[in-house]
């Protein structure tokens, strides 16, 4: 809570600071005319300089999965990046028989298969996409910004890495859109109901319509307030499952349960603890996350600056099926743990998206390409500085779609791990900005090409 | 009217004192809490709450700036309706961001040995803003006083958001620091 105190201490600053922004005129946009078209000029400059250096250099783009140790090797060098999936541990559920805790019957596994179509190959007609301006920020710097010693600390378990030579991937359509606020104003009510009741049996629920509750919100629009279905609900026990309009449910449970002891569940255990009390929690409460091979994720959020570690919530998600069925699903099916401010269980979110609206299946461009698009400024720069500042910079891709964006379509992506030179801590902190390079074609994207920045 | 007669409105309980604080600061007060709240309903809400608080705290209180009176008022009540609505997953995007990116301006606990008040840390943090340039002070006081979004800020002021993002990560880094440095403790 120490943010909003932060908040309500900076309310209190001195009066005249208020009062002279409030009569201060901004800047003209003009006055930065010259020195934006400097930029410009400059940022041209470097583009083509480093397409030079990404034509004369591509032989080295070689193995990427490889974490080298050696520093960058001169001159024109692409660096020591680290590409693909990073080296955390992935750890998988195996034959474990444990009981689930609170729930009875056999859980409903909503695999890929029920949501999107099995067989997808290349179509013919594919209509071009066009890449959406929506942030998605992480980490604490209020952009996409990490702090890590090492980009080796920055670990996930994307099943994604360039080995598996992937040619096509899905893009979808959200079956009910969202606004920038993340409303959905059409929801389909009887399709929440339908799959609560579905989430519900791994819960060991028996849910009929009359259980059912609608929560509804006034939504401010410019013609007047407009009510929409926020989501469905019921409540059995001490959990309350929610199903929201995109379809991914919610259990609070309240009281909030304990864990044994030492397990601990806060954002800023360790790694190794994490793990720990995540694969406890997989087994323990298997039957809710409702998956034929669950396994964890923990998506490390680096550093703060006082050099301790932060984790984001411990991510679920099934591992089977094919390559293509276990990036969808490590991208938009997990479960995600959610623990209280006493170290206790509070909150399980279950994404299971609609992806049932297909675009197409598109064909994928290599990591290699995308790092020399990323050089060349066809990028979404995510993080604290739209600046590329090279390739010797370039620490880390992946694969990715931006499952958690408010983006009406889902492009898979190629985000890159920059480090920021100017930025390395007194304590040996690095920071590392997320860069994003759209995974299809070019010939696909209709805004090609995309240099932008993306903020809030 | 000017504020110190708004002000001496209050003083005398006459029942136009709100009506002129409407008419003046209406505008200023509604996007302040609808940056925050991202909902016009709630905001207007805020904005009314305030005015029946700036009744019930003027006297005995004599703001010396009415406007930043105001505006912290809508600000800590738009505050206390944004955590009722967190709770039911109804949050405005934007001030989640800032709240995040306040976290980088705590000092750390280990490093401090004072405790202040908030008034306290307040004139610390002000003389810190004071020190800076005026563009990076604008950029301060319009993320974390006013909570514009980075897009808006970026418009406004004819920057990049990746210079305002920039800017404001550094910001915060040295307020913290300094902060530190003071021995304050958040």
């Amino acid at each position: 809570m120490n943010s909003e105190r932060m908040f309500k201490v900076i309310g209190e600053i001195d009066g005249d600071l208020i009062e002279e922004l409030a009569t201060c005129v901004s800047p003209p946009k003009n006055i930065c005319l010259v020195k934006r078209i400097s930029v410009l000029a400059a940022c041209a400059f470097l583009v083509v300089g480093l397409g030079i250096l990404v034509m004369q250099h591509s032989e080295l783009f070689g193995n990427n999965t490889i974490l080298t140790s050696s520093t960058p090797s001169g001159k024109g060098n692409f660096g020591s990046a680290v590409y693909g999936s990073s080296t955390a541990s992935s750890e998988s559920m195996g034959d474990s028989s444990s009981d689930s805790s609170g729930a009875s019957g056999n859980p409903v596994y909503i695999t890929p298969s029920n949501r999107f179509p099995a067989e997808l190959s290349p179509s013919a007609n594919l209509p071009k996409l066009t890449i959406p301006k929506n942030p998605l920020a992480s980490g604490g710097m209020g952009c996409e910004g990490y702090m890590a010693y090492d980009i080796s600390d920055l670990k996930n378990s994307n099943p994604w890495s360039p080995e598996e030579n992937i040619q096509t991937l899905p893009v979808f359509r959200r079956a009910k859109e969202i606004d920038g606020a993340g409303y959905t104003y059409d929801a389909d009510t009887e399709a929440m109901k339908k799959r609560l009741i579905e989430t519900g049996q791994n819960f060991g629920f028996h849910i009929s319509d009359a259980d059912i509750n609608t929560q509804t919100d006034s939504v401010q629009l410019a013609n007047g307030p407009r009510m929409v279905v926020s989501c469905v609900w019921v409540k059995q026990g001490d959990i309350k499952l929610s199903m929201d309009a995109q379809l991914s449910a919610e259990a609070e449970i309240n009281p909030s349960r304990s864990l044994p002891m030492g397990y601990k569940l806060f954002s800023n255990t360790p790694y190794d603890d994490l793990q720990r009390t995540a694969s406890y929690l997989k087994n323990e409460y298997r039957s809710w996350i409702g998956m034929e091979n669950p396994t964890v994720s923990i998506e490390s959020g680096g550093y703060s600056f006082d050099g301790k570690e932060q984790f984001n919530n411990i991510r679920i998600f099934d591992n089977s099926g094919s390559i293509t069925d276990k990036i969808v699903n490590y991208n938009f099916n997990y479960t995600e743990f959610c623990g209280d401010e006493n170290n206790k269980l509070m909150i399980l979110r279950i994404h299971t998206p609609d992806l049932s609206n297909v675009i197409g299946n598109y064909p994928i461009i290599s990591l290699d390409q995308a790092q020399q698009l990323l050089a060349a400024g066809k990028c979404i720069a995510n993080g604290p500085t739209e600046k590329f500042p090279g390739n010797q910079y370039v620490k880390k891709g992946e694969l990715i779609y931006r499952a958690d964006s408010l983006d009406n379509i889902f492009i898979p992506y190629y985000r890159f791990y920059v480090e920021d030179p100017s930025q390395k801590q007194a304590n040996g902190l690095k920071s590392y900005g997320a860069f994003y390079v759209p995974a299809v074609e070019q010939k696909y994207i209709a805004n090609m090409p995309i240099h932008f920045s993306v903020g809030n | 009217m000017e504020d110190s007669e708004i002000i001496e409105l209050y003083f005398n309980r006459a029942e136009n004192a709100i009506a002129e604080t409407k008419n003046k600061y209406a505008s200023y007060l509604a996007a302040l809490s609808n940056n925050i709240l991202q909902n016009k309903c709630d905001a207007e809400e805020c904005v009314n709450d305030t005015y029946l608080h700036v009744w019930r705290s003027i006297p005995p209180q004599k703001p010396k700036c009415f406007r930043a009176f105001l505006g912290s008022i809508t600000r800590n009540l738009s505050l206390d309706c944004y955590k009722k609505r967190n709770a039911q997953r109804r949050v405005g995007e934007n001030f989640s961001l800032l709240l995040s990116e306040l976290e980088d301006c705590v000092p750390s606990s280990e490093c401090v040995e004072n405790e202040f008040e908030d008034c306290e840390i307040a004139k610390w943090i002000s003389t810190f803003i004071r020190n800076q340039s005026e563009l990076n002070r604008s950029f301060f006081l319009r993320r974390y006083w006013y909570c514009d979004s980075i897009k808006k800020i970026s418009k406004n002021y004819g920057v990049s958001e990746g210079s305002v993002k920039s800017s404001l990560f550094r910001l915060r880094n040295s307020l913290k620091a300094y902060l530190e440095k003071e021995g304050v403790k958040l």
